[in-house]
């Protein structure tokens, strides 16, 4: 009887979907790592309206110097660069960088990723072995080195950078979506499909995949963060591109300058920054995991 | 016998993988606009003439194919070819960055693995409780901060402002011991180690941590663990057994950690200043120094398939159910 | 030796509180030996692991006691009842498949037994071989891994186990499920020789009653965690007085009886989480009254030996002629 009752009071689609994107705030440490999500995605919106100076702009004093690695005051709320940048500007810039990296390499993943799982889960046999055999070589290649020579011949540029990470970085996608895929293949839905003439292709996208989506959408969540660490890094390395302001080229400069002993406000505002993002993200994954994953509860 | 015929198949496999690899990075480094000529000497410096002869020496008119089983066959017998820009056989000067680079990485992996296996299992075993909760994310903040930001950090700390270690490189020129202790042999070295290694093992001791943890949890439930404490086993005795049965996972992800500890060796390095491969790969790069990246990108990666397959041969050996697969 | 009294074991899930176990007082003497029956999820697992004081973490038990020896295992802290584990009380699991530690070879399973209580490696080595000898097997599988061995020879590896410390009790969680034929045979037969040599007490698990009037002087059968007939096993077989017994009874063939059909008892067993009101058997009885649905029957002695915990005791006999008809069985509902 209690089962009749729930079913009727069964929420809608609108209802669920409003459910999920407040799971987050069941508990504690996803509540706020949410917020610090919300806050980035606000601020690399608003961030010409917020930021208070053009974080490309050389700043000068009154006496026509340059303002060399000014601790924060009044005007500078968080110091000046080396070069007479103001880092609070650079810093709110440099969401952007990691909104476009974070979602365009996610979505390049996912599409690569989950395809290549999808089609040798499904066909199996030579098409498996082979897409097999390149996640295998994938994970044979360095992500950063890789990532690094690749930029390096391309030129660096956002969407080269872009393109490199997205390159190694279906790997582990394609293999999780691969074994999920070998399990559903099995399923009486599937065969059912089968025998009612449903084709590969209708078979593939519109039984299986829905089934898939979830696990999918999990490693999408973290492949933002992994894309966005690895954006930094390859700018950390010089190979950022030099029109663009990120967290990972911010710490390049104070670094290459040799600032790092004294401008404590050039060095720990992104770097801190990119380790809350990040953490920010693990934690919201985790909560959506729990879902995935019982066990973890 | 059976886990010779296993061993010998999963070498076949690692073969092919590094062929495959070779070939790949043929590719690749064929992407660059010009071919070694114009980049070693400069577009218009050279006769065209002089150019056509050189690229005849250097077989660079021969069919795609026949290059590429040259240069397979002279890597694999060791010949690197020439640094564009040290003007001195690869293998010269990658050997000994190859050298450093293993003397920071082999701290960095080994201590991270044995620290985050020791406190995935007291984790996993404490599971429900407060402690617990608390401690599975404290584990997940080292694993979300970049290393090379660690490293500025630690670097700004504990050598600029303590002065407690050096700011980088690898031993110090000049270097007079004054006490008894730093007359001990690596001393030097050992001192340069301990921020890089503390740096490293922050950001790769997530991971495993994480496996192992997962890995328990999963382990407490299986029936055997039951009837380990039906056995009047002491707790300390089964957290040993939990602990054994819940390590394959870290072991196989030992490899994957490897390839990633080579990626953060990269950054390390270059934080660091540590003359290893990874900071050579970097300036070699920016350099166009092509023949030296490749060697040092070939290396990293064979040593990722190799370390693949001697993981793949300890879970045969480890785990007596495989072989049998 | 062991006394269950009165005890209810409560699971802490999600979906809260669910009783598991209510109200079973179960006794076994020495040497003796006592059959647990009932269909899967009935509570007979959980009293097993209740009886060796190995309930998981989201278990507790919510009342009663369970004694051994006169000794309440409750009140024992941890390091006295792993004294007693495997040295009074030892344990054959529903699957040795899973219950064998993996990795280890039986050699290291049995020192690694035996160093818990303080046993010598060369000792545990040279018992484990004259254990298995006792259980026909080999003492070179000692040197195997449990993956290397068939299902029977797990099981009595598992047994030679067991009986490494030489027990007063031993419990066995149906130990023959996912055997074969020959091999239930083979594993049951070395129980009943086990049975009662030095004094060996079992508590015998399983859902088949056959098994069990094989192998147990006394029986009590449960459904949704009660207790709803216990006795001799001889009687409670031959003159059942519960409605459920009979129909446990009728749902295994019988070899004195082979022209009788088989029938099952139609519906399944309440769901814990939220138990029907009066007798728990009353939703599937084919006898059932309207007082059976409201008040719960008492555990009343009807005899010496016997108890039985239903309202129509007394018209046990006309029921079991009734339950004769195997038609019974299948329009209740």
């Amino acid at each position: 009887m209690s089962d009749a009752v729930l079913a009727s009071a069964r929420p809608s689609r609108a209802r669920e979907a409003w459910r999920a994107a407040l799971l987050p705030f069941a508990s504690w440490s996803g509540g706020f790592a949410a917020c610090v999500l919300v806050l980035v995605v606000t601020v690399a919106i608003f961030a010409p309206w917020l930021s208070p100076y053009d974080p490309l702009v050389n700043h000068f004093d009154a006496a026509g110097q340059l303002r060399r690695l000014e601790p924060p005051s009044g005007t500078h709320l968080l110091g000046t660069t080396y070069y007479g940048l103001d880092v609070l500007s650079q810093l709110i810039h440099g969401t952007r960088i990691v909104l476009i990296v974070g979602i365009t390499c996610a979505v390049l993943i996912a599409l690569i990723g989950t395809n290549i799982g999808l089609m040798a889960g499904y066909y199996g046999g030579r098409i498996d072995t082979i897409l097999m055999r390149a996640t295998d070589l994938a994970f044979g290649i360095p992500f950063i080195p890789f990532a690094v020579v690749l930029v390096a011949l391309l030129g660096p540029s956002l969407w080269n950078t872009i393109i490199a990470i997205s390159f190694l970085m279906w790997r582990s996608t394609a293999r999780v979506i691969r074994s999920q895929v070998l399990s559903l293949r099995e399923r009486g839905f599937v065969k059912a499909a089968r025998i009612a003439g449903a084709s590969d292709m209708r078979i593939l996208y519109v039984h299986i995949f829905p089934n898939v989506l979830p696990m999918a959408l999990l490693y999408v969540a973290f492949d933002i963060a992994w894309a966005v660490l690895a954006e930094a890094s390859i700018s950390f390395l010089g190979f950022g591109d030099p029109h663009q302001t990120s967290w990972g080229q911010m710490l390049y400069l104070a670094y290459v300058s040799g600032s790092i002993r004294q401008a404590w406000w050039w060095t720990v505002p992104p770097g801190a920054a990119l380790s809350l993002f990040v953490i920010a993200v693990f934690l919201v994954g985790r909560e959506y995991e729990r879902l995935a994953n019982p066990r973890l509860r | 016998m059976a886990f010779w015929l296993f061993a010998a198949r999963r070498a076949a496999h690692t073969a092919v993988t590094l062929v495959l690899l070779l070939l790949f990075m043929y590719v690749l480094f064929r992407l660059v606009p010009g071919d070694p000529t114009t980049i070693m000497l400069g577009t218009g410096e050279l006769p065209l003439e002089a150019q056509q002869r050189l690229r005849e020496l250097w077989g660079l008119d021969r069919p795609q194919w026949q290059q590429f089983v040259t240069y397979a066959g002279n890597l694999l017998t060791g010949d690197l070819g020439m640094s564009f820009y040290f003007r001195r056989p690869v293998l010269e000067i990658v050997w000994p960055m190859l050298l450093n680079t293993l003397v920071l990485m082999t701290p960095v992996v080994v201590i991270s693995i044995v620290l985050g296996v020791t406190l995935g299992t007291w984790l996993g075993w404490r599971r429900g409780e407060r402690i617990e909760e608390i401690g599975a994310i404290l584990a997940l903040i080292p694993r979300a901060l970049p290393v090379f930001w660690i490293g500025i950090v630690l670097l700004a700390l504990f050598a600029y402002e303590l002065r407690w270690f050096p700011i980088g490189g690898m031993r110090q020129a000049f270097f007079f011991p004054e006490t008894w202790y730093q007359e001990l042999p690596f001393f030097d070295i050992a001192r340069h180690l301990v921020l890089p290694v503390a740096a490293g093992v922050l950001t790769s001791m997530a991971d495993p941590l994480m496996i192992q943890r997962t890995a328990l949890i999963e382990v407490k439930h299986e029936d055997f663990m039951v009837h380990a404490r039906a056995r009047g086993l002491s707790e300390g005795a089964q957290r040993r057994l939990a602990r054994r049965n819940a390590f394959l996972p870290v072991l196989t992800y030992s490899a994957i950690m490897v390839g990633f500890a080579f990626g953060g060796q990269v950054l390390l390095e270059v934080v660091f200043n540590w003359p290893g491969m990874g900071r050579l790969m970097v300036n070699s790069v920016s350099q166009r120094d092509y023949p030296v990246a490749q060697a040092t990108f070939f290396f990293m990666a064979a040593a990722v398939v190799t370390l693949n397959l001697l993981v793949d041969l300890a879970y045969g050996w480890l785990d007596p159910r495989i072989r049998h697969e | 030796m062991l006394a269950l009294d009165d005890v209810s074991i409560v699971y802490t899930t999600r979906s809260g509180p669910v009783q598991a176990v209510s109200g079973v007082t179960l006794s076994l003497p020495p040497g003796g030996s006592l059959g647990l029956v009932g269909e899967s999820g009935c509570g007979k697992s959980t009293l097993a692991l209740a009886a060796l004081a190995l309930l998981p973490a989201e278990a507790r038990l919510a009342g009663g006691a369970v004694r051994l020896d006169g000794q309440d295992l409750a009140a024992l802290p941890e390091a006295e009842l792993r004294k007693l584990r495997w040295t009074r009380m030892a344990y054959v699991p529903q699957s040795a498949q899973n219950a064998l530690v993996p990795v280890h070879s039986l050699r290291r399973q049995f020192r690694d037994t035996a160093a818990a209580h303080g046993m010598r490696s060369a000792e545990a080595d040279e018992r484990a071989a004259a254990l298995l000898r006792r259980v026909e097997l080999d003492a070179a599988v000692l040197d195997r891994f449990p993956h290397e061995l068939s299902g029977g020879m797990r099981q009595r590896a598992m047994i030679a186990l067991a009986l490494l410390f030489g027990p007063s009790l031993l419990v066995a969680d149906e130990p023959t499920t996912g055997l074969d034929v020959i091999v239930q045979r083979q594993v049951i037969d070395l129980l009943r020789d086990l049975r009662g040599e030095d004094g060996l007490a079992l508590l015998f698990i399983s859902h088949d009653i056959g098994v069990v009037a094989e192998l147990c002087s006394h029986v009590a059968v449960l459904y949704a965690g009660k207790v709803m007939e216990s006795g001799p096993t001889a009687t409670v077989f031959s003159e059942p007085d519960h409605p459920y017994t009979m129909g446990l009874q009728r749902a295994f063939p019988d070899i004195r009886h082979p022209e009788r059909s088989i029938v099952s008892i139609a519906g399944h067993p309440p769901r814990l989480s939220s138990p029907p009101k009066g007798c728990p058997f009353a939703p599937r009885c084919p006898f059932v009254q309207p007082v059976c649905r409201d008040t719960t029957p008492p555990l009343v002695a009807v005899s010496d030996a016997r108890a039985v915990a239903c309202h129509f005791v007394d018209e046990a006999a006309a029921l079991r002629e009734r339950a004769r008809d195997p038609a019974l069985w299948d329009e209740a509902a």
